[in-house]
């Protein structure tokens, strides 16, 4: 079954890879013929959807402007007794999804392969709904995609009783522009605001103008081994290298479509401010660059002491060095008594500047880790791994970062540029060490036992240098601290499980599993409440699996997850309860062949999942700051698969998913954020053997979103349809 | 919808072939032949399975089912009689429908609209899982790999290190985002400040909402704590302590 699918996401127009080809396989001899290899797929769809075809793109990622080419493509040939060469490709145009590789293996020689493969993500450019004036703000609203290439090289060297080599390079790149969550103030919400702050009960001040992110990355990374098995004994050595040179510009935009009036509104006696004369704008980007060179040099060896014992370490050093720079330019406009003006980083006297630098430095990293472990079998049926794993991790770094700054005296329209030169250094030292233990028992006849347990302890010292600026009159004060923190971190994981399988027709499975973390801070400096304090946090659960072959043509598969989780935070506050979290997941899968000529395949999840953090515990006009994270939903999916005849089968699809977790009263006081959405796809495949070599597939269908919590600025809804001929030759 | 389907069904049950159809990724004909079959051709999957996660749930007792290879690839008899080749096996790396037959909460959470895309060939389930040897989830044990490389080894940005590091990241990535699927944005596990508030709340004795030494009552009305002018870089920075870029 080939993966390379259209019209595609589960819960989209169909519901997983298999129902993209319409795959009714037969055991018969007439049977559809499955193409391995030597075959050429030529398919293309359309999407003439309604409604928001960013949005379209980003939860279908499929091109709304439609989509074709060579699918698939496999060329297999034998070019002399030993050597072979596979060719694989794709060229799908419009939805920018690439692939060529070539593979050669000869026998007892070994293998070169090298190709380039390239995809497409789609993202929307949306922000948030505020639901009290019905108000959706998007700057550009255009659909935004990032592309991810890769072209690499991987070769094997298995020459008969000589050491294996391999070599494997890659070089990456992962470009375009995407949506991010880090959205801009607005008071554009209709909600009154008065010149005097004190009757502002709730704040108009919502963050719901949309962001997008620049990304141009580029990841190269180099790795050469050999391994040799000496008796017993196999050694492995490697060596590798890596490359990183990111560049990625965010953009930054608050208070679009506001400007503050001058001379300024008087709060004596108070008026009602015009929305829009609430605050001034902040229009500019953020741009974070990394460029990184390192290299890893390690080994692992492993040895078979007796049939019963076997022992294995690992050893790795990895140093890297990274060039950092930033700028952040954000200009601040302003009104003033000689008319507008627009300088990065505004402020007046008392202000706070509009936050705006640049930056260079340097960051390196050096990480020793090391593991070693015995695999102990006393009996066949007990498996036991115990292992204990190192690392020596430092990390030092120091940044120089230039604030830009502009004063402004509004009475005159003076700008008065300012910069000042503010140091970030890191000085890291980590040493956590792991051990861990396995053990398995499959003494009893129809039952396989497990467990596993981790701890992770970890000693830390931090040591920053920080420097950064506030309001202070006509200037701005860079302010200077110097902290040491020491960090304890304890982490426990443990889990115990059984798989059960009395008669074949029924098996379960049971997995008990706990997390207990503990995270201590503690040390000197200028800290603040709230840098030290202690974290507990705990997770237990349990998943559980039944599978029942009710009939020879009837299975149920059931799955029952649940967990808990609490975090609890210690300060000089006291002691609370910060986190508690619930999920229950339940799904089931039922596979019915009610004939020998037909399938049906149901699949339903329904999940609770909450989290509470501030909600029952503060007071006052706080519990209406946040309420609980909801995070509930269901979703499923049917499909029925028949062979209509000996050239012919025929499937049916549908898909559904709903989430209610949008509550718009909650506008009153922030912005709901909870999802409320449902989608549903109902779809009609057809696939036609038009020989032994031949295969044409069809499929129509038709989807329908809607979102509550973008208001329905991002619902869309209409047919969709793929076709593609399947050729072997 | 179901109706519909029924309607379909109803519709051309006169007319079937003679065939025997399953549900993918079954392989119809194929029986089962046992992993020792898999182990003289397929050496390099097999060779360490034994310290598989997935190698926990075998049962001794054959006769109640494989536990094997042959749990996730299908039975192997036609792709041995074939002396192998891509048709007559399952292989997992193109189509998700062989995890999915056990982990049917992923079969869900993949269906949602945050998600990675493991549909249309370019990603897969053992991109980031080794189902052959050591933990199925990267890095955790006494493993030599960091957890978090399974996500950084693609989003080289947030991987650090960083001059102000984030220690949420310590406790890996997946301690805010579900990667299978999620309601939310960006696969977040929760969309609002709850995210953050689960390690950071600090309550007054006058029930303030502190996180430091700051009350942020009034700020949590605008905007989650990575909103811009805030927590932006919630991942790490070189710049600024509060993780303002």
């Amino acid at each position: 079954m080939k993966a390379n699918l259209l019209l595609l996401r589960a819960a989209g127009l169909v519901a997983g890879a298999a129902l993209m080809l319409a795959t009714v396989r037969a055991a018969d001899s007439d049977s559809f013929p499955t193409f391995a290899s030597n075959y050429i797929t030529i398919g293309g769809s359309g999407s003439p959807v309604s409604g928001s075809s960013a949005a379209f793109q980003r939860y279908t990622q499929q091109s709304v402007n439609g989509v074709g080419g060579i699918q698939d493509f496999n060329f297999n040939y034998d070019l002399s007794k030993n050597l072979n060469v596979d060719v694989n490709g794709k060229v799908l145009a419009g939805q920018g999804d690439y692939l060529a590789d070539v593979k050669l293996t000869q026998t007892d020689f070994g293998t070169f392969e090298a190709g380039y493969k390239r995809f497409r993500t789609f993202y929307d450019d949306i922000g948030g709904f505020f639901p009290t004036n019905n108000i959706w703000l998007p700057i550009s609203r255009r659909p935004l995609y990032v592309d991810r290439g890769k072209f690499f090289v991987d070769a094997t060297l298995t020459l008969p009783n000589a050491p294996v080599f391999t070599f494997k390079y890659s070089n990456e790149t992962r470009t375009g522009t995407k949506d991010t969550t880090i959205w801009g103030d607005s008071d554009l919400t209709g909600v009154p605001i008065s010149s005097l702050s004190s009757r502002n009960f709730f704040p108009a001040n919502r963050k719901i103008l949309p962001a997008y992110l620049q990304l141009n990355e580029r990841q190269e990374t180099w790795e050469a081994t050999m391994s040799k098995t000496f008796g017993n004994t196999n050694v492995l050595l490697s060596v590798g290298g890596d490359r990183i040179k990111n560049i990625d510009t965010r953009n930054i935009d608050r208070y679009v479509g506001e400007l503050k009036p001058y001379p300024a509104i008087p709060s004596n006696p108070p008026s009602i401010i015009p929305n829009n004369f609430a605050n001034n704008p902040n229009t500019g980007f953020d741009q974070q660059g990394t460029d990184e060179s390192g290299y890893t040099v390690g080994g692992r060896v492993e040895t078979t002491l007796t049939d019963q014992v076997t022992l294995y370490a690992n050893l790795n050093y990895r140093h890297a060095s990274a060039d950092i720079a930033a700028a952040r330019l954000i200009a601040g406009p302003m009104l003033t008594a000689v008319g507008l003006v627009s300088p990065v980083g505004s402020f007046t006297s008392g202000g706070r500047s509009v936050y705006s630098y640049t930056s260079t430095g340097k960051i390196k990293e050096d990480i020793v880790t090391g593991n070693i472990g015995v695999q102990y079998k006393p009996v066949p049926d007990l498996y036991l791994d115990a292992a204990l794993r190192g690392e020596d991790n430092k990390v030092t770094g120091n940044n120089q970062a230039t604030y830009v700054a502009n004063y402004v005296v509004q009475a005159t329209g003076v700008v008065t540029p300012l910069t000042y030169s503010a140091p970030q250094s890191l000085d890291n030292r980590e040493k956590p060490w792991t051990p861990a233990v396995d053990v398995r028992y499959t003494g009893i006849r129809t039952v396989s036992l497990y467990g596993t347990w981790e701890y992770r302890s970890t000693s830390q010292d931090e040591k920053n240098g920080y420097s950064s600026i506030g309001p202070a009159g006509t200037a701005q004060a860079v302010s200077a601290e110097a902290d040491a923190t020491h960090i304890k971190e304890h982490h426990q994981n443990a889990t115990v499980g059984a798989n059960w399988s009395p008669v074949a027709m029924f098996n379960a499975r049971a997995e008990l599993f706990v997390k207990d973390h503990e995270n201590r801070f503690s040390g000197f400096g200028a800290n603040n409440l709230g840098d030290l304090y202690n974290l507990n946090y705990d997770i237990k659960g349990a998943k559980l699996s039944a599978i029942l072959h009710a009939l020879p043509q009837l299975t149920f598969t059931t799955r029952y997850i649940v967990q808990r989780g609490k975090a609890q935070v210690q300060d000089a506050l006291g002691t609370i309860t910060a986190g508690d979290s619930r999920s229950y997941t339940l799904g089931e899968t039922v596979d019915w062949n009610p004939t020998k000529s037909t399938y049906v395949q149901a699949n339903v999840n329904l999940v609770y999942d909450t989290i509470i953090s501030s909600y029952p515990q503060v007071s006052g006009l706080a519990t209406t700051v946040l309420h609980n994270a909801d995070n509930n939903y269901w979703d499923g999916n049917v499909i029925l698969g028949y062979a209509v005849d000996k050239s012919m089968d025929l499937q049916l699809g549908a898909t559904y998913y709903k989430a209610d977790n949008y509550n718009a009263a909650l506008a009153a006081f922030t912005l709901p954020y909870g999802a409320g959405e449902q989608e549903s796809t109902v779809t009609v495949g057809l696939k036609y053997k038009v020989d032994v070599k031949t295969v044409i597939s069809a499929k129509v269908g038709y989807l329908n979103r809607t979102n509550d919590t973008t208001g329905g600025y991002t619902n869309f809804r209409g047919p969709a349809a793929y076709v593609s001929v399947e050729h072997a030759f | 919808m179901m109706g519909g389907a029924a309607w379909g069904l109803l519709l051309i049950s006169c007319m079937m072939a003679d065939r025997t159809v399953v549900a993918p990724p079954q392989i119809p004909g194929a029986t089962y032949v046992g992993t020792k079959e898999c182990t003289h051709c397929h050496e390099e999957e097999t060779g360490h399975f034994a310290t598989a996660t997935h190698a926990k749930l075998a049962i001794a007792d054959a006769k109640v089912g494989n536990t094997g290879c042959e749990a996730c690839h299908g039975p192997g008899s036609l792709h041995v009689k074939a002396g192998g080749g891509k048709g007559t096996i399952i292989n997992p790396k193109k189509s998700p429908e062989a995890c999915f037959q056990c982990h049917l909460d992923k079969r869900g959470q993949f269906a949602l609209p945050n998600t990675h895309n493991i549909y249309n060939g370019n990603m897969s389930c053992s991109d980031c899982h080794d189902p052959h040897a050591g933990n199925a989830i990267k890095g955790t044990g006494a493993s030599i790999e960091a957890e978090n490389e399974t996500c950084t080894k693609c989003h080289t940005a947030e991987k650090g290190p960083f001059i102000f590091a984030h220690n949420a990241m310590k406790e890996g990535c997946t301690a805010c985002h579900n990667p299978h699927g999620s309601v939310n944005a960006k696969m977040l596990v929760a969309r609002d400040a709850n995210l953050c508030l689960r390690c950071h709340l600090e309550v007054s004795a006058a029930g303030t909402l502190m996180a430091g030494s700051e009350d942020h009552r009034s700020r949590l009305n605008s905007s989650t704590c990575w909103g811009q002018g805030c927590h932006e870089a919630v991942h790490g920075s070189n710049i600024s302590k509060p993780l303002r870029y």
